[in-house]
């Protein structure tokens, strides 16, 4: 295996009494999209700031490209861009002024800037807005705007910050096509949000943080393993007596069933043909059923499980 | 030159905002300053009414009323003393009063009589009226109450002429070395131009400074490749462009207005350098209240305290001969009053003589006004630099 592009080594921040990192351990190989999954405050922003050091840390390292990362790293710098989670744009400079400043700042040469500033605005499909201020652009025009200053310089390493909040569905699924296309041209990505959604769909690796901790890392399918549930399944019933939910507590795999508001839930751990098990059951039982769902394990339940409490609490 | 370049693009956009101020001063600054080369500046003068006294008593008391009102305002001759004709009169303006003493005037004084002694015309509400109503009023309580103390008429005129004739003590200040007109026009210029000058860089430069602070912008620029060192040393820059800017457009329209004799004279040359030392004073000001993240309306509230408090606290506005002395001792902690004291030891608007002396030490008390605050502005940026956000 590859040298980590990026190692976070039992870092610890403090916030005067608030422990925001609490030895955080991280290691990211490169063409990677990781995916850093939290609640808000889980110290997602923290993590990010502490590895481009634009906040100072009580203990711990950051190796950034094999190298010690630390605020005069210019060498490192040159090959990390940077999405903030709020918009970070001059709204006195025009689109393309805009993102020419941002690429200036690594990109001297004037005529290979004019051309990467050119592809920027072309990724983030803003052709048609180059001369727009800021001030007139829609929400989703914005954050596409935004991700134009932060990867127009095609950095190696490219840090989004929660870059799809108070996005509409259409330029969210435009953003996330866009981080899957850099991540096909060879750029390394770290990807923090608290939609679990977004991470599911993009990361290839994602970590879970609560409370400065790292408390899950893995592929999906690993987050997804590390838990007991593995089936969720939802059927609309009439009525159930409690002999019957008792009854389907007790079929193969099935470890939990509750049933409120006509709607029974069963949680299954393992195994395949939990739903038709039920259904048989329910069948002969001659119960009139509704609307069935069945579903994997979510990110959500992963963190449920793990911390007691949903992702969005 | 990347940061410079764009700090000079979004400095741009300010330029709409702090025209009017430019605009209204170069109109305000020629304005007042051809009122105050006025001639009539240096005298004072009680208002004078063409008032007509028709007197048929034609005795002491009715010529010493008719001869204390003369002192005062203006006797005018009529061909004809017919009411019509005095009333034409006083509708077209030729007179302003009309005072009849009827006969047995002194007689009825000596009764010791004060109502109704004299009749009066005047138009309707007029202040002139209403004025010498009231002199006339209280010259003959002044006369009726001598009388009834037992003095003759002759005695009496006599002491209510002596108490009536004293005139308000009106002092009227003339600055040694004051030449009038044209030349004076220019120390007005360059004395109006610290308060326009603080305004102006105030109101268009600590915006653009705040914005290139603003957390996520300094976040974004902070994490790029390019040296801390650098990016100051063009925002630096950039400010110095944009503060040479200003100052240049109030020096250049200076030639245009004065001449460039005058302005390339000994004292136009000395004006120019205190303007200038003054603008680097400005500039550090501007660049101290730039590292602090103030809301635009805000800023504009502290612009306009600075500037105006300046103006007034250090005589912009008021000659600083007029203002006190414990105003004046507070002043000399603030750059403008070095700054003025200057253009009206130069333009002879102070009782101060010009001595380059003088000059020298206020030049580098405003220096040191601009190293101080430079150094506040080094502070405060290093400060908000390590504090958490």
């Amino acid at each position: 295996m590859d040298a980590p592009i990026v190692k976070i080594d039992n870092l610890v921040k403090r916030y005067k009494e608030l422990v925001a990192l609490d030895h955080f351990h991280l290691e990211i190989q490169e063409g990677e999209i990781f995916g850093l999954l939290g609640p808000n405050g889980s110290g997602k922003t923290t993590t990010i700031n502490c590895l481009l050091s634009l906040l100072t840390y009580d203990k711990g390292t950051v190796e950034l490209f094999g190298r010690p990362m630390r605020p005069d790293s210019y060498d490192i710098k040159r090959q990390i861009g940077i999405v903030m989670q709020n918009i970070a744009v001059f709204n006195e400079l025009t689109v393309y002024e805009n993102i020419d400043y941002f690429c200036s700042l690594y990109v001297k040469e004037k005529a290979l800037r004019k051309q990467y500033v050119q592809e920027a605005i072309a990724f983030a499909g803003l052709e048609e807005f180059t001369r727009f201020r800021p001030k007139k652009l829609s929400g989703g025009l914005l954050r596409r705007l935004n991700i134009a200053c932060g990867i127009a310089h095609k950095p190696r390493l490219i840090i989004l910050d929660e870059p799809t909040v108070a996005v509409d569905p259409q330029s969210r699924n435009r953003i996330l096509e866009g981080i899957v296309k850099l991540q096909e041209a060879g750029a390394t990505i770290i990807y923090t949000s608290h939609y679990m959604e977004e991470v599911e769909q993009i990361c290839t690796r994602i970590a879970i943080m609560d409370k400065g901790k790292n408390i899950a890392i893995g592929t999906k399918e690993e987050l997804k393993k590390m838990i007991k549930k593995s089936e969720i399944i939802t059927i609309d019933l009439e009525k159930l007596p409690e002999t019957d939910r008792k009854s389907i507590l007790e079929l193969p795999h099935v470890y939990q069933a509750d049933f409120s508001d006509h709607r029974l839930t069963v949680l299954c751990s393992g195994g395949r043909h939990n739903l038709l098990r039920v259904l048989n059951y329910l069948q002969e039982q001659q119960f009139s059923i509704g609307h069935v769902y069945s579903k994997p394990p979510t990110l959500n339940d992963v963190f449920l499980e793990i911390t007691g409490k949903e992702l969005r609490d | 030159m990347q940061i410079y370049n764009a700090f000079l693009k979004v400095a741009r956009t300010r330029v709409t905002s702090i025209l009017i101020y430019y605009v209204v001063f170069l109109i305000f600054a020629i304005l007042s300053s051809q009122n105050t080369a006025d001639d009539n500046r240096s005298r004072f003068e009680a208002s004078s009414v063409p008032i007509c006294i028709i007197d048929e008593d034609k005795s002491a008391a009715s010529h010493a009323l008719t001869e204390y009102l003369l002192s005062m305002h203006e006797s005018v001759v009529l061909d004809s003393y017919e009411p019509e004709t005095l009333l034409d009169n006083l509708y077209y303006g030729r007179i302003g009063y009309v005072l009849s003493i009827p006969e047995g005037f002194e007689r009825a004084l000596l009764a010791g009589q004060t109502k109704d002694l004299v009749t009066t015309s005047k138009m309707p509400d007029s202040t002139n009226g209403i004025f010498i109503d009231r002199q006339i009023d209280l010259y003959l309580r002044a006369l009726s109450a001598s009388v009834s103390s037992g003095a003759s008429v002759p005695e009496a005129v006599s002491i209510v002429n002596t108490a009536v004739t004293q005139s308000p003590d009106v002092h009227t200040v003339s600055f040694e070395g004051q030449s009038a007109g044209e030349d004076s026009f220019m120390y007005y210029y360059f004395q109006y131009l610290s308060y326009v000058l603080l305004v102006m860089l105030l109101e268009g430069l600590s915006p653009v400074l705040i914005r290139f602070r603003q957390k996520d912008l300094r976040s974004r620029i902070a994490c790029s490749s390019m040296k801390p060192f650098v990016q100051k040393v063009q925002l630096g820059l950039g400010c110095m462009t944009y503060s040479l800017a200003i100052w240049l457009s109030f020096i250049l329209p200076s030639f245009l207005i004065f001449g460039a004799q005058q302005i390339l004279s000994k004292n136009g040359l000395l004006c120019l350098i205190n303007s200038a030392v003054f603008t680097l004073v400005a500039t550090a000001l501007t660049l101290f209240i730039g590292t602090f993240s103030i809301p635009g309306h805000a800023l504009n509230m502290i612009s306009n305290i600075i500037g105006l408090g300046m103006g007034f606290l250090c005589g912009v506005f008021v000659p600083q001969q007029f203002l006190g002395d414990t105003v004046l001792s507070a002043s000399r902690f603030l750059p403008a009053y070095w700054y003025v004291r200057i253009t009206n030891m130069l333009g002879g608007l102070s009782e101060e003589a010009f001595s380059i002396d003088t000059y020298r030490l206020c030049i580098g008390i405003e220096l040191l006004f601009f190293f101080a605050l430079f150094a506040m502005y080094l502070a405060s940026s290093r400060f908000h630099r390590r504090s958490p956000d």
